[in-house]
């Protein structure tokens, strides 16, 4: 192709633009072959792109387009290609990771820290003022939690004290029985093996007491900080 | 060259040719300058040229050289600023991936490399 011809066929793919757009790109291509020095007969493509893919790009440019990447071989059309690669793996798992990023960043999802000033004020008048309806409710609530939290302490205490009773006990009885051991031999070893016995659930308890408190009450400590951070916690990690 | 130059990447490099010439540049020169560092074929650089200009980064004035007219493109004051904030984007980023291939980025968090 001679640059006549490049010139000719670019104006025709230029024809649907503005007039001025249109003569501009073609005096800027007619300004750079007289500069470059193009010989008349040169054939113009092994250095300039095909008219085709010119007239494209300009045509994107003034559709203020910016989804374009050139590389050694010019320009692409990122809308094209993507419309050739939906097809392929590569294509549909890139489209996927960006519909994900869209549909994170549209998604609003309800969070005190999404509230802006206005509305974090508005909320509060609300609050302030619907106070005697959710105020009961969130006492009730709060009551509750209190009472389940003391049970917990109550329990917990109660069992701690029957375990350590239970080896005080074990521990007096053997002790009583073998002072009486002189006295009344069988008494005596009647009351060392209660004593053992009361000794050994004694000890039992106490095992039972050291797992609640080493392995039940973490796990439901963990399993409430997960429900809290399902609540309010979201935004959390997004910052983070 | 096996990395893709991005048309915002080929914007800051066209304005920062055009800058280096206080009164502007024309086209044929700046494609020279730009394929000094680039590979880019001869005609790539009109859409961008046409593009900046309308964006009011660039304009354009006319002169007479050697009987021929010479189209000049200029930095406007917008075009100035934007290639401040290029040229600044591209320290930062530069910096970052020169870190990466020298052996990491110190980790900010735990304090290591």
């Amino acid at each position: 192709m001679t640059k006549q011809e490049f010139i000719e066929q670019l104006t025709k793919l230029l024809s649907d633009v503005p007039k001025a757009d249109q003569e501009e790109a073609i005096q800027y291509y007619e300004e750079y072959f007289e500069e470059a020095g193009f010989r008349d007969t040169e054939d113009v493509l092994e250095r300039v792109d095909n008219p085709e893919k010119i007239a494209c790009s300009i045509k994107k440019g003034l559709a203020q387009s910016e989804d374009g990447e050139f590389d050694e071989n010019g320009y692409h059309d990122l809308d094209r290609e993507n419309e050739l690669m939906r097809n392929s793996e590569v294509g549909k798992r890139r489209k996927d990771d960006r519909n994900y990023y869209k549909e994170k960043k549209g998604k609003h999802r309800f969070s005190f820290r999404n509230l802006d000033r206005s509305q974090a004020i508005l909320l509060a008048i609300i609050l302030c003022l619907t106070f005697p309806f959710w105020g009961g409710i969130l006492g009730g609530l709060l009551g509750a939690v209190i009472g389940i939290v003391a049970a917990v302490f109550g329990i917990a205490v109660a069992a701690v004290a029957v375990s350590i009773s239970l080896l005080v006990a074990g521990v007096a009885v053997i002790v009583a029985g073998i002072l009486v051991i002189p006295v009344a031999p069988m008494a005596a070893l009647i009351c060392v093996g209660i004593g053992c016995i009361l000794f050994g659930i004694g000890i039992i308890a106490l095992d039972f007491v050291v797992w609640g408190i080493r392995d039940v009450i973490p796990y439901f400590w963990k399993l409430c900080k997960k429900l809290w951070k399902r609540l309010f916690g979201e935004e959390k990690e997004v910052i983070s | 060259m096996v990395f893709n130059t991005g048309s915002t990447l080929l914007d800051a490099i066209v304005l920062a040719v055009v800058s280096r010439t206080e009164n502007g540049t024309y086209g044929y020169s700046i494609t020279q300058d730009v394929r000094s560092v680039l590979d880019i074929s001869e005609s790539t650089l009109y859409p961008v040229l046409r593009r900046l200009q309308k964006d009011a980064c660039l304009e354009v004035y006319d002169e007479q050289h050697g009987g021929r007219n010479r189209r000049y493109y200029k930095l406007t004051e917008k075009g100035k600023t934007v290639l401040e904030e290029y040229r600044e984007e591209w320290i930062n980023y530069s910096t970052k991936i020169t870190q990466m291939f020298e052996g990491g980025v110190k980790n900010d968090k735990t304090g290591v490399y």
